[in-house]
């Protein structure tokens, strides 16, 4: 009955704040509802077919996610999702009751759900998951959560409480910091990780965190190096290294439309050599060294839950960009706008290597703002890679709140500044990159959250691109 | 003939670099290139030699606390013979955040941990009283730098948990006009010793504020090059950037 009455109020509550405008309704319904009974969302989750699915990360949380759902997808599976964002209890909650019938029972077999990794707690202790993946942890807005190695101390904390013993563990085994989670001994660890030497770096990176061994503290080394702290790491000091694979990248080659392809192998589990019978080879619309970390995530998971691969294949196939990702827009004057969001110094240099490995210079925008959902400090940007822009990218159109910071730090990392030009409007920002673009070109759009957010609202009063609720399944 | 030559050591460039530091680094170079300076970086990390005759101007950053303390006690075992040496010889420094904290006398932490500091700046450092909040957000300050109180104020972003006490006598940087600055009580921000700046700005901070990136590479090319004037550059871009962030800090907190 109070279950009843709980799930209820929280969908009316929905229903009410949906219907007068006030936003999504995020968290307000799963709010009411838990005040109404205290452990409703562990009831929810355990009413689930097979069980709720957690994806953590500081980067690709997202993109992994929408990979992970149209894999289950497409193999038969019905999965609910939460709204990214909305990652509390509070919203978790709201994400599951609206999944659920006034008896308590959520008609689905997953629920998977995007967390960020600050707030794992609130998911694995009431919700008790089969499985948790882990992608990369970065540093990521230092004034708000604090220094990573506390995110990553809490993060394993919060595992050894309440991961359950039998649940999936699946790590990316070219963090160091993530494989080290498999040292807590909760969950049963499934590893995935890169192996392309012709996409490693060649100069160092400088949004590195976590150089150190996080058993003994003595700087790692690196046999290939993808980016920051990412890649062939090994310990001098207490002989840990990059545990082996369980699915491993192959080979990665970024094509000329600005797609992957990508050829996948997962290990044997008697040690024999892998053969052709254990790869999968699949285009993804999604490209960059990320994204094909993305999905190494995403298949690792997904095989180990034991879908078959030519699913896998077909789901990963069909990804397209998550709100703001890899978004392309295209324009009524026929040219597109590639949207990519840039929220800290690796997520960056992310699409800096992915711009300077495109080939073509293209026009950019990149607009910088330094809201409270942004993260009040700009300095993040003088850790990423701009330099890596000198040369390979056109002329460059700055904007938002910030857009002096910027056209600064493009100043300093060496580009001509008769190439760079402010205007604080984004969207008018963005037409002045569009003009600049030849006919039938693309742009390069790099906005940070609430810059997308606010050129996002004005493209789709112009019908230009879905509103991102509606997008989302 | 030659240009002249400048050599900026950086103390615990992989550890102790964290808001951006490296900008301010960036910044140093950049602004030597623009000049002809001849300008080489060498990264000193733990259980390097600092070669006091070699470093002309020196830079450390700030650190999360594990890394600090393995910096710290390697500056104290290792290079605080050499920095006070670089020092006395003439050779410029700047220290922020982290770095700041260990070129004081004393650095204790919320856990209680004590790190001894190399005693550079005339202070110390403590954590907040229990239940105060980390000092975090956009800090404008007006120079007290001996013979640069005319020059713009300075703009930076602070997030430190730790509350710095400069010594009766000890040179501030600059009056905070907004933020918290040393310690969120006395209304100043940093430390000057000679030729030796501490500051819990970041942001980063030259870039914005680029006379004090000046300042410390006129000190340091002094050094080497008696007499030798820095030429002027065209800073319109910095100076717009200042002023934005400016605006900013007073809108946005
Ligand atoms: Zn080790």
């Amino acid at each position: 009955m109070r279950v009843t009455l709980a799930i209820l109020l929280g969908k009316l509550v929905g229903w009410l704040s949906r219907a007068t405008g006030r936003g999504g309704g995020t968290s307000l319904p799963g709010r009411v509802a838990l005040r109404v009974c205290p452990g409703l969302d562990a009831r929810l989750a355990a009413s689930l077919r097979r069980g709720v699915i957690v994806v953590t990360g500081t980067n690709g949380k997202t993109t992994t996610c929408k990979m992970v759902a149209a894999i289950l997808r497409r193999a038969g599976f019905q999965v609910v999702r939460n709204v990214s964002g909305a990652n509390l209890r509070q919203g978790l909650t709201t994400t599951l009751l609206a999944a659920a019938g006034l008896g308590g029972r959520i008609g689905a077999d997953y629920a998977l759900l995007e967390v960020d990794e600050a707030a794992v707690a609130h998911a694995l202790r009431p919700l008790r998951p089969i499985a948790l993946l882990v992608s990369n942890l970065f540093r990521d807005q230092l004034d708000r959560y604090g220094e990573l190695s506390t995110t990553a101390q809490r993060l394993a904390e919060s595992m050894a409480a309440d991961l359950p013993d039998d649940a999936l563990l699946v790590l990316n085994a070219d963090d160091p910091l993530v494989a080290s989670l498999a040292d807590m001994g909760s969950g049963r660890p499934v590893f995935y990780g890169i192996d392309c030497v012709a996409r490693s770096l060649t100069e160092a990176d400088h949004a590195s965190d976590s150089h150190e061994c996080p058993g003994c503290g003595t700087p790692l080394t690196y046999q290939i190096r993808y980016g920051a702290h990412l890649g062939l790491w090994r310990c001098e000091g207490c002989g840990r290294s990059r545990p082996s694979p369980d699915l491993t990248v192959a080979e990665a080659a970024l094509q000329a439309d600005l797609t992957e392809r990508v050829r996948l192998v997962a290990a044997r589990a008697d040690g024999a050599s892998a053969t052709s019978a254990d790869a999968l080879e699949a285009s993804l619309k999604l490209p960059g060294l990320y994204n094909v970390a993305n999905a190494a995530a995403a298949a690792a998971l997904t095989l180990a839950l034991g879908v078959d691969p030519p699913r896998v294949r077909e789901g990963l196939e069909s990804t397209s960009a998550a709100f703001g990702r890899l978004e392309r827009v295209g324009m009524p004057d026929g040219k597109t706008a590639v949207l990519m969001l840039v929220k800290n110094p690796a997520g960056l240099n992310e699409v800096t290597r992915l711009i300077a490995e495109s080939g073509e210079p293209r026009p950019a925008m990149i607009a910088l703002t330094d809201e409270i959902a942004d993260g009040r400090d700009v300095s993040w940007i003088w850790d990423a890679d701009l330099e890596r822009l000198d040369g390979r990218v056109g002329r460059v159109v700055v904007s938002g709140v910030r857009a002096h910071d910027m056209a600064l730090r493009l100043k300093y990392a060496g580009m001509d500044m008769g190439s760079v030009e402010i205007i604080a409007d984004t969207r008018a920002a963005l037409a002045r990159a569009l003009d600049l673009a030849p006919a039938g070109g693309q742009v390069y759009v790099l906005p940070t959250y609430t810059a997308m957010l606010d050129l996002r609202a004005r493209l789709h009063a112009e019908g230009l691109v879905p509103a991102f609720w509606e997008e989302l399944e | 003939m030659t240009g002249p030559r400048l050599n900026i050591a950086w103390l615990y460039a992989d550890l102790m670099s964290i808001y951006g530091d490296r900008g301010n680094v960036v910044c140093l170079v950049r602004r030597c290139q623009w000049r002809g300076i001849d300008v080489a970086v060498r990264e000193i990390g733990i259980g390097d030699e600092l070669d006091p005759a070699e470093a002309d101007l020196l830079f450390i950053g700030g650190a999360q606390d594990r890394e600090q303390r393995l910096a710290a006690d390697d500056l104290l075992a290792r290079k605080a013979e050499p920095v006070r040496e670089a020092l006395a010889s003439g050779a410029s420094a700047l220290a922020v955040c982290g770095g700041y904290q260990l070129f004081g006398h004393e650095y204790r932490d919320a856990a209680g941990t004590v790190l001894r500091g190399i005693g550079v700046f005339d202070l110390v450092t403590e954590p907040a009283a229990p239940g105060a909040r980390r000092i975090i957000g956009n800090v404008v300050a007006s120079p007290l730098l001996p013979g640069c109180e005319d020059a713009p104020n300075l703009v930076g972003f602070e997030n430190h948990g730790g509350r710095t006490r400069l010594s009766v006598g000890a040179q501030p940087l600059g009056r905070v006009l907004h933020g918290g600055g040393n310690n969120g009580e006395d209304g100043f921000e940093g430390c000057v010793a000679g030729r030796a700046v501490g500051t819990y700005l970041h942001g980063s901070l030259l870039p914005k504020n680029p006379w004090l990136a000046d300042w410390l590479l006129q000190a340091a090319l002094t050094r080497r090059h008696p007499g030798y004037e820095l030429p002027a550059l065209d800073d319109t871009l910095e100076l717009q950037a200042r002023e934005s962030a400016e605006r900013r800090a007073y809108a946005a907190g």
